[in-house]
């Protein structure tokens, strides 16, 4: 039976760690000459370190010697140095090589591609919806209008707007679209290009074009189209007070919440700039204003007093109607305008009391603000 | 040639850097055996030992690019022999050499019965080798480099860039492997 391991061996082992035939120092030493059992232990590493010392060289083979030395050339030199370049290239171009194939093979092995990444301004009162969210985003229009700004999109991307009357189908771009009862009324590029099928009708909307219903062959030039469709910055035309409209979440005038939304912003401002003179001369004559799109119309014509009568007209019709909360505060714009200072405050304290997380809280809080 | 003699190994390496090749086989005929010695310690199999010496030298004049002339030359060239026998380890033609001559060859025959080996020592010699052969080659190499070819710690950590502290842990691992396979020989 072996004997038990001498307790300071750990400490003897360390300081003859080298080589065991490297007495250590010391106190050591002292307690080397006088324990047998680390002696053993030290005589034993010695004995290994010396049969290992001891096993014979390698052998050469006859004449192996002179025959590597003589290869030792300048030629070879070379030959040897172009080798090693040659594999420096192959393991790079193999790691490159690799790595494309890794980032296909990802790409590949990606079980959905990548979202589509759009913007969306939509108009007060615009009625859609997200249908599909993802690669192939769809959206229904049903009524209003939306501004929309696709990125490019991959060929595995889609991204296309059910209208009422027919579909539309984007390749990266800018763009609005304006549905009215349930029918197109207009489709303006100001990037990229835009599909749009309508009964009877499939036609590419150019980047700086525009399609109305009123007159469908017409495309207005470039340089004007695109100033007059832009998102309203930070003046909305509806919108005289400064604070920027604040935005608000698109899954609360959507019929269903859209997973892409994370990278995707849809935004309501409070309106769309839009129609200028020329393209509203071509617009049908509209029958008399019964709702909230027309009250807004007028409004925005400048008839604060008739806007006031028929948003009045209109939040006593539709109580209910989401559109209310906007209707409300258009009427309170209204008034003001009109400087029926106490009316408006009075309405003001009606929208707080009915819309207590309201969106315009902060500009009604204004109006009461003495 | 009589002048070149002279100079010691640190100058050869220098003039090797400078593209002097005659130097070449002057170093060749000081470390050829020494680096064979130490590539068999390291395992390579025998029939490898001239190819890989061979290489050693050719890639020399690349190599010696990188060697710093304030340094000692004998640590560097058995660091250099060492990335050689790694990336030979490492190599796939020698893998598929080696598979080749599996294919084709039957097994190796055990080495035949020599007399002298009878003897104890021999006996203990040829066990340490196999149990260094079994070692992982990193403990092999810190072992080889320090305990057998007497480098320092502080060199071994230098040519193998690893911390000193490592190079003395996968020692004390590598005698403490040792001494557990020999242990009957060595009581």
């Amino acid at each position: 039976m072996k004997a038990p391991q001498c307790p300071r061996w750990p400490a003897v082992e360390q300081a003859s760690i080298a080589s065991p035939e490297t007495l250590p120092d010391g106190e050591l030493r002292d307690h080397l000459t006088q324990c047998p059992r680390c002696q053993q232990q030290l005589g034993s590493d010695s004995a290994i370190l010396q049969a290992l010392r001891a096993s014979p060289p390698p052998v050469w083979k006859p004449e192996g010697r002179e025959a590597v030395r003589a290869a030792l050339t300048p030629e070879q030199v070379t030959a040897m140095r172009r080798r090693q370049r040659n594999r420096r290239l192959l393991a790079g171009g193999l790691g490159a090589a690799g790595l494309v194939a890794l980032v296909t093979w990802l790409r590949l092995s990606t079980d959905a591609p990548p979202a589509t990444r759009f913007e969306l301004a939509a108009a007060p009162g615009t009625e859609f919806e997200t249908l599909a969210s993802g690669a192939e985003t769809r959206l229904r229009l049903g009524d209003g209008s939306l501004a929309v700004h696709v990125d490019h999109l991959l060929p595995s991307q889609q991204f296309a707007i059910d209208l009422p009357d027919g579909r539309l189908a984007v390749r990266g771009t800018r763009f609005t679209v304006r549905v009215k009862r349930g029918a197109t009324q207009e489709v303006a590029v100001s990037e990229g290009r835009v599909e749009l099928w309508l009964p009877g009708e499939h036609r590419l909307v150019e980047a700086g074009e525009r399609w109305h219903a009123a007159e469908p062959s017409r495309s207005l030039p470039p340089a004007s189209a695109p100033t007059s469709l832009q998102v309203a910055p930070a003046r909305p035309a509806i919108e005289p007070p400064a604070a920027a409209a604040p935005q608000r979440e698109a899954s609360a005038r959507t019929a269903a919440s859209a997973p892409a939304a994370e990278a995707n912003a849809i935004a309501a401002p409070a309106a769309l700039v839009e129609e200028p003179a020329s393209a509203a001369a071509t617009m049908k004559r509209r029958p008399a204003p019964t709702g909230f799109p027309e009250a807004v119309k007028v409004f925005r014509d400048g008839d604060y007093a008739g806007a006031e009568r028929e948003l009045a007209a209109f939040m006593e019709a539709h109580p209910a109607d989401r559109r209310s909360e906007d209707a409300l505060f258009l009427r309170i714009r209204a008034l003001q305008y009109l400087g029926r200072d106490a009316e408006a405050r009075r309405q003001s304290s009606q929208y707080l009391a009915r819309y207590p997380q309201g969106l315009r809280r902060p500009e009604v809080e204004q109006v009461l603000a003495p | 040639m009589s002048d070149l003699t002279a100079l010691p190994d640190e100058e050869l390496l220098a003039r090797l850097q400078r593209g002097d090749l005659e130097v070449l086989g002057l170093l060749f005929d000081r470390y050829s055996d020494t680096l064979r010695r130490f590539c068999a310690r390291l395992q390579v199999p025998e029939e490898e030992l001239d190819d890989l010496l061979q290489t050693l030298f050719l890639e020399l004049p690349n190599t010696a690019r990188r060697f710093d002339t304030s340094r000692s030359a004998k640590p560097w060239l058995f660091g250099v022999t060492t990335m050689l026998v790694r990336r030979n380890r490492r190599s796939a033609a020698r893998a598929l050499r080696r598979m080749a001559r599996w294919r084709l060859d039957p097994p190796a025959p055990a080495e035949p019965v020599n007399p002298e080996r009878e003897t104890a020592a021999r006996e203990l010699a040829s066990r340490a080798q196999a149990a260094l052969a079994a070692m992982s080659h990193r403990k092999r190499e810190a072992f080889v480099l320090v305990a057998l070819e007497g480098l320092s710690g502080e060199e071994a950590a230098t040519l193998l860039d690893i911390p000193v502290a490592t190079v003395w842990t996968r020692l004390h691992h590598a005698r403490r492997e040792l001494r557990s396979a020999l242990q009957e020989e060595v009581p």
